[in-house]
């Protein structure tokens, strides 16, 4: 009997030990990169691990636009399918299993990936040879693009353009309230702004009798610290005489606090800004303006607020018709951020950077995949109906032209159909000429409204900045509500913007502006 | 290990005997726990290792046997600089009114619940209670923003009709605190009243009719007979929860935080949200969360030493 | 005089524990309706201030953009076949471990406990467990949804405690009449756990039901994912951000993304809502000792 328990003990601890077995070894040989033998023959498809897509949804493989890609770039896709939200948890663990793609969008910050040993480098040599359009179009967008996948000299990513992000976001006034207070011009510097909040607040503007409209509230404040010359949010940089800062603690946030401050006593300023105007649903969405407490409003791009139709049956942009049903009889205008005392003005501004798409050491032991990804980044950047095809998917089942613009076609049974079909698996990035050209009305409407903006500073990627950043953050977050609402002096600035540095902002600024004069210097 | 001392002198050999005949006597019970067993061992002991991954600098492609070891780094920068000890003060002082005020709630409710006689309404209420676990912060916080704000939520207009100032409740220092607390305990103490009420309908019917002959009011059947009967499982509960003053709900405060009030209200897990898990810093998440569960551990082994003290209901 | 006293102070009581009981539901009513409510509401009615207890004007296109998928009811089923089939295992885990760790007599149950107990405390985290999980080969199964977390330490601790909490007398009075140990456990312990063990189910069942982020990692393939998982991704598709997926999805169609949201929730805890009255017969207070002793 005593035996037989006993055995039965050992029997489980052996098997734990033979599974610890199992792991260590499986841990090595996991890394271990698959058989290159196919790959030697140039007649062979050539075989790619496919993550360069956002993946919505679960491509099938036996789909026309998967079968042409193939078919034209001799190539055999496995396209791996991860939850696009939890992207870095499940990708991450795949990774330290031993399963890495050969193609990958990078939504992390390069220098991680480098040193987890996840990317390799590309020449720049083969990216001109081999997908000379590609380059060209990123030179003459934006060469900086360049330094954003730069590390360390070496270029380990393909950097991609958003077409969106070189629109500033809007600022949005309440057209029919203007009118009511007597004001005919869009206002468009800080004191034609204040006057307007001002008759906002005390005017009675939605004609209800009771004094509970406001002028503002926390969607328009970057706007307002634009008019001093920087669109300080978080960690955002500033070049101030060839040298990065951050913007957070430069001194004339100290006026622009100052002034919110002011305008927060005079109740310009919705005093339920602090938990914000967006109070559910998508982050466009003001119900705070919705709902006729205030009377301006920003943060969202021109195709959200948008208030011209393009097109048949179309009615204008998401928040736009929220809006309108909200407010049947109200109207909107699209303004400009307002110029401060120094003449300067500006909206913040997403920027060109996208996503970059990188490939894996796994990749670089065969130069043929390297090849066939920036020929297909090539063509999808030269031939129109190929980008269309890969991008939207097929004309007539995913997408048709209506007028100067193109149009989804909705299935009615499944929203991600066209991503099923293999829309948007294998384009890796837009061309931002084609993407003008398809949706040509919608980007004149954008190019009316645009106004000036502050892109983002383009540095290169620093380890003390990832370690600093959401502290700072924070900081600068706390600081400024607390000043604007008079719960600190506008004098505590000072020692905020001590206190900031003090604390792994200098550390970031010598590290960023090492970097970034070695980059200039190249 | 046994088969070893058999060799041992006398004394110890005689008292290994007894030994291995209580092994013996109990051999069923074991061969029961021995799936068991073998469950924690390969799902929880094998997977253990990755606990070195708090003292490495981990690297994804090297893994945890070629990753370099770097001591208490990712401790140190934990609890380095003017932040971290705020946010541990938070993390404190918010879950110790969490269990101060969540830890008897759900008794109480099940004492409640149990003094009902009307069935339907009993039911009704057991079901309607235990409804809010299943709303996600995401959902409720949209809710609460809602019910508290100065201007237009219930909350500040029945005060206003009393003759108070309305109460910015979720951005004020003072107030932010509590909205958690009690948020906190309000969506939990139906879903955790159902232990209780388990326990309570596992007490002998007899005990009641006895205090019924000696007519017994109602509050002292519960302080005698109801509440000594479920005593095992209130220890439990105390000893259980007592590791939960580390362990802050990330999903509340992370969707209820605002600026203003980061103050008082930000703690270890939404501090070190962006770095652990948005960042792929595996080695600065595993040192946090080795901290938390060192700390938790020692507060489980100084409640489970009281128990012990001072009733046999200790959990070891 | 003195049963007057008591009925007055009786009285109070229930009159108090009736009072705080329907309060406490009226505060869970409220925000159950407002979900409910603007699950059926137009995108105009939810964006306006106020709570909206009851409809006003009905908008069924957040359950529309739910139901549209077919794969939901493969993932239905998924979600009912891996909470059926983890509950069951974890109730019968559990009751297997708490019942001998429940035994005063046992050699070393202190640090057989232990052993138990430590690990609520240490794990190795994600990557160790994917890294078991595959070398075990359960990815794309059932399996690794269900028995990595088989049992949890919490729950087989409170039936343990449950289960010493017994009249120990029953035990001793079925001992002397001459019943085994495994007539003992099955006829006389089971019968009086079950309350806690419909507890355990109840706790297993949630958890089971509300799971999605195993089922994201270990498996690949669509038709084998729970509800929880396919919901979350109608939700995500229904409020992506226009800007990430290129020009034509920013000629938007209203965004109705709340109404959507609260139809996900409705359609994902409705079914679950309703499994409480089922176990409720076995909270009744000493039924089960009453029939075993009867």
């Amino acid at each position: 009997m005593r035996r037989e328990r006993l055995g039965k003990k050992w029997a489980g601890w052996a098997a734990a030990a033979l599974l610890v077995g199992t792991l260590s070894a499986c841990g090595g040989g996991g890394k271990a990169s698959e058989s290159s033998g196919a790959a030697a023959d140039p007649s062979k498809p050539v075989e790619l691990d496919w993550l360069a897509y956002n993946s919505y949804a679960q491509p099938d493989p036996n789909s026309d636009i998967f079968k042409m890609v193939e078919k034209k770039f001799n190539a055999k896709f496995n396209v791996w399918y991860v939850d696009t939200q939890q992207w870095n948890d499940q990708v991450n663990v795949k990774f330290a299993a031993g399963e890495i793609p050969d193609v990958l969008q990078i939504r992390e910050q390069i220098p991680k990936y480098v040193a987890n040993g996840i990317l390799a480098d590309i020449s720049e040599e083969d990216i001109r040879k081999y997908a000379p359009t590609y380059a060209k179009v990123i030179d003459e967008y934006d060469s900086s693009l360049w330094n954003t996948v730069k590390y360390e000299g070496k270029i380990y990513a393909l950097p991609s353009v958003n077409l969106n992000g070189d629109y500033p976001q809007s600022l949005i006034w309440r057209k029919d309230w203007l009118d009511k207070v007597g004001i005919t011009k869009t206002p468009e510097t800080l004191d034609e702004f204040e006057t307007a909040l001002k008759k906002f607040r005390n005017e009675d503007p939605d004609g209800n009798g009771k004094k509970d409209t406001y002028g503002m509230s926390d969607h328009a404040i970057p706007f307002v610290l634009g008019a001093f010359g920087l669109p300080a949010d978080n960690t955002n940089y500033v070049l101030k005489d060839g040298k990065i800062e951050f913007a957070a603690v430069q001194p004339e946030m100290k006026e622009a606090l100052a002034l919110l401050n002011k305008w927060y006593q005079e109740e310009l300023i919705d005093p339920e800004f602090i938990t914000g105007e967006n109070t559910g649903g998508y982050w466009a969405d003001s119900q705070a303006f919705y709902n006729n407490r205030i009377g301006l409003t920003g943060g969202g791009m021109f195709y959200h607020w948008r208030n011209k139709p393009i097109g048949e049956g179309d009615k204008g942009g998401g928040q736009y018709l929220n809006f309108k049903k909200a407010q049947p009889n109200g109207e909107i205008a699209f303004g400009v951020p307002p110029v401060g005392p120094n003449g300067k003005s500006g909206a913040p501004q997403w920027g060109v950077s996208s996503t970059p798409i990188g490939i894996t050491p796994k990749a670089a032991e065969d130069p043929r995949k390297l090849q066939t990804i920036l020929t297909m980044l090539e063509t999808s950047f030269t031939d129109y109906d190929y980008y269309m095809t890969v991008f939207r998917g097929t004309e007539g089942v995913d997408w048709k032209k209506e007028g100067d613009t193109v149009v989804n076609i909705e299935d009615p049974n499944d929203d991600n159909a066209s991503f099923k079909r293999g829309a948007q698996v294998f384009s890796m990035m837009e061309n931002p000429e084609f993407g003008k050209k398809a949706f040509s009305g919608l980007y004149k409407f954008g190019d009316s409204v645009k106004t000036k903006g502050y892109p983002p500073v383009i540095a290169p990627a620093v380890d003390s900045l990832s370690q600093y950043s959401s502290n700072l953050g924070k900081l600068q977050k706390e600081t400024y509500t607390k000043i604007i609402i008079g719960e600190q002096p506008v004098d505590s600035f000072d020692k905020f913007a001590q206190t900031f540095m003090d604390n792994g902002g200098s550390q970031v600024i010598k590290d960023v502006n090492e970097a970034y004069q070695k980059t200039l210097g190249e | 290990m046994q088969r070893k001392s058999m060799a041992l002198p006398h004394a110890a050999e005689r008292r290994n005997y007894s030994l291995l005949r209580r092994y013996a006597k109990h051999k069923y019970y074991f061969l029961m726990l021995l799936p068991v067993l073998a469950y924690f061992i390969i799902f929880h002991y094998v997977p253990i290792y990755g606990v070195l991954m708090a003292f490495q600098d981990y690297r994804i492609f090297k893994g945890i046997s070629g990753s370099e070891f770097v001591g208490l780094k990712h401790f140190r920068e934990l609890f380095d600089g003017i932040y971290f000890l705020p946010v541990l003060k938070n993390t404190l002082i918010i879950n110790a009114y969490k269990i101060l005020f969540g830890f008897p709630a759900p008794i109480i409710l099940a004492l409640l619940i149990n003094e009902i006689m009307r069935p339907r309404f009993k039911k009704w209420v057991q079901t309607i209670s235990y409804l809010p676990h299943f709303l996600s912060w995401i959902v409720l916080s949209g809710i609460i923003i809602e019910v508290l704000s100065p201007s237009r939520g219930i909350v500040n207009m029945i005060l206003m009709e009393l003759g108070f100032q309305p109460v910015y409740f979720l951005a004020d220092t003072s107030w932010f605190r509590s909205v958690l607390v009690s948020t906190e305990v309000w969506k939990g103490v139906g879903f955790s009243a159902i232990i209780y009420l388990a326990a309570i309908a596992g007490i002998s019917p007899d005990l009641y009719e006895a205090a019924e002959v000696d007519g017994i009011s109602r509050l002292k059947k519960v302080w005698y007979i109801t509440l000594p009967s479920i005593a095992p499982v209130i220890v439990i509960m105390i000893i259980l929860n007592s590791g939960s003053i580390i362990n802050d709900d990330f999903d509340q405060i992370f969707n209820l935080l605002n600026t203003n009030v980061q103050s008082v209200g930000d703690v270890i897990s939404t501090y070190t949200y962006t770095e652990g898990i948005a960042k792929m810093n595996y080695s600065y998440a595993a040192a946090v969360g080795l901290f938390k569960n060192v700390i938790a551990l020692i507060m489980v082994l100084t409640a489970n030493t009281i128990a012990r003290r001072f009733s046999d209901q200790a959990i070891f | 005089m003195k049963i007057k006293n008591r009925s007055w102070g009786d009285r109070l009581y229930v009159g108090f524990a009736y009072t705080v009981l329907i309060l406490l539901c009226a505060s869970i009513l409220v925000p159950m309706l407002q979900v409910v409510t603007i699950s059926m509401s137009p995108v105009e009615v939810i964006n306006s201030y106020g709570f909206h207890l009851f409809p006003t004007k009905f908008d069924f296109s957040g359950y529309e953009q739910v139901f549209r998928k077919s794969i939901i009811w493969t993932a239905y089923a998924n979600t009912i076949f891996r909470t059926v089939l983890g509950t069951a295992l974890t109730v019968v885990l559990t009751f297997m471990g708490a019942y001998p760790l429940s035994k005063k007599t046992l050699p070393h149950r202190p640090f057989w406990t232990a052993l138990i107990v430590f690990t609520m405390f240490f794990s190795g985290g994600l990557i160790p467990s994917y890294m078991l999980i595959k070398s075990l080969g359960l990815m794309n199964t059932m399996w690794s949804l269900v028995l990595p977390g088989a049992v949890s330490v919490f729950l087989l601790l409170i039936v343990r405690n449950f289960i010493s909490a017994l009249p120990e007398s029953l035990e001793e009075s079925a001992k002397i009449d001459g019943a085994g140990e495994l007539y003992i456990l099955w006829k006389i312990i089971m019968p009086l756990s079950m309350p806690i063990l419909a507890t355990v189910s109840l706790y297993s069942a949630v958890g089971h039901w509300n799971a999605w982020f195993d089922s994201m990692l270990y498996i690949q393939d669509e038709h084998k994912q729970v509800l929880q998982l396919i919901l979350r991704r109608i939700v995500i598709d229904g409020t992506l951000d226009p800007a990430a997926g290129g020009g034509a999805d920013l000629i938007d169609k209203p965004v109705n993304g709340e109404s959507m949201k609260m139809a996900t929730l409705v359609v994902s805890i409705v079914p679950i809502i309703c499994v409480y009255p089922f176990l409720q017969k076995y909270f009744v207070k000493g039924t089960m000792l009453g029939s075993v002793k009867g």
